[in-house]
């Protein structure tokens, strides 16, 4: 048997004999379709939003906070406000086409995989550390404001609870953050490049002896 | 992405000739309940693309590089609620006599042998796409299609002697 035989049998096969519920699909797609545009929007609508009523918060309340350290605190974070979507917004790469080569689409997954292992991986530099400082600054600030003859111990604890309590949500952001990196974008990193290899290797294969 | 004008019935031509195809890519690089997430995602990423289709090359060309980039690039996403995509469930072998049955057996576990793209460029083979075609689906030269094409018919051959046409 030749496998040129084999043309009608594969046509054969991609008959189905169960017909489509052609509107259930269409109707199906249709929202699905729907549902990953308002998620895009909505992702990006709570980035930006998020950034936006953040640096109003701070800056009405640098208007009505005295001192100038706590008043130096919330301009960090005004500052953070804006930067970390900016971040955000620098690492977001535009979808390959999808009917673009393979080779061409494993290349762009493996560029994008790369970025948000980057991103997560260093999350404390870029999403953590400007916040921190800022709200550091403002507790300090603010515990110096408070007037009169107090013992240094409760300005201290004034300070300190506050920080560590953020510090340790911090913590634990951080720690999902690098879960996130160890136990799926790095596999999935290794995985994407492996294709892409496999790929380079099959295509460099030694020509042909024969042609179809 | 605008899809508000996407021609419905054009759409549905393709998917009719093209389901059982995107059912088999499917099944060809992931199993179970994954392979079925696939083709569903591939359904999707078509109708997506769908308004940009130009015909610049034959359907079934896009249609492969579509469903064998989605397949490839696949990512389980647990946390997705998905709206599910009705697709026929049929994965039973067709043919209405013994020897078209026997033929479709042959096909089916030879397929089963071969490495994912090996596999899909048999398929692409069999439904009768250029080397350059196939060479632009899966991103090897056509020299280098053409010789695996090779390789394959001769294994086929070589399994399969004696069996009849």
């Amino acid at each position: 048997m030749k496998l040129n035989e084999m043309r009608q049998v594969w046509k054969d096969e991609l008959v189905s004999e169960t017909p489509m519920e052609e509107q259930k699909m269409l109707n199906a797609l249709k929202q699905e379709s729907a549902s990953l545009d308002k998620k895009i929007k909505r992702r990006d609508l709570i980035e930006i939003g998020t950034s936006v009523f953040l640096f109003l918060v701070w800056l009405w309340q640098a208007f009505i906070v005295p001192g100038l350290v706590a008043k130096a605190g919330l301009v960090i974070l005004m500052g953070a406000s804006i930067y970390i979507p900016w971040r955000l917004l620098q690492a977001r790469e535009a979808e390959a086409p999808v009917d673009a080569s393979l080779k061409t689409v494993l290349q762009h997954e493996i560029r994008k995989t790369r970025k948000q292992v980057e991103l997560l991986g260093n999350v404390t530099r870029w999403y953590l550390a400007p916040p921190a400082i800022g709200m550091l600054v403002f507790f300090l600030g603010v515990v110096l404001l408070i007037p009169g003859e107090i013992p240094l111990w409760i300005r201290l604890s004034g300070f300190l609870v506050p920080a560590l309590v953020m510090l340790a949500v911090f913590a634990g952001v951080r720690w999902l953050n690098h879960r996130a990196v160890r136990e799926h974008l790095e596999p999935r990193l290794r995985k994407l490049q492996a294709e892409l290899a496999r790929l380079d290797q099959e295509a460099s294969e030694a020509p042909p002896a024969h042609q179809h | 992405m605008g899809l508000g004008d996407v021609d419905e019935q054009a759409f549905l031509k393709l998917i009719r000739e093209n389901l059982r195809r995107i059912r088999w890519i499917a099944g060809k690089f992931h199993s179970g309940a994954d392979a079925d997430d696939v083709s569903q995602e591939i359904l999707l990423q078509l109708w997506r693309s769908f308004p940009t289709f130009r015909g610049d090359s034959a359907a079934a060309t896009w249609v492969y590089r579509i469903a064998v980039n989605t397949a490839v690039t696949y990512e389980r996403k647990h946390y997705r609620h998905r709206q599910q995509i009705p697709l026929d469930s049929t994965e039973e072998l067709q043919g209405s006599d013994p020897d078209s049955l026997r033929q479709a057996e042959i096909l089916k576990q030879f397929l089963g042998q071969l490495k994912e793209m090996d596999a899909v460029l048999l398929m692409m083979y069999l439904d009768g796409l250029s080397a350059e075609d196939m060479a632009n689906v899966v991103g090897m030269s056509g020299n280098n299609v053409s010789a695996r094409i090779s390789r394959m018919k001769k294994r086929f051959e070589a399994q399969y002697v004696g069996e009849p046409a």
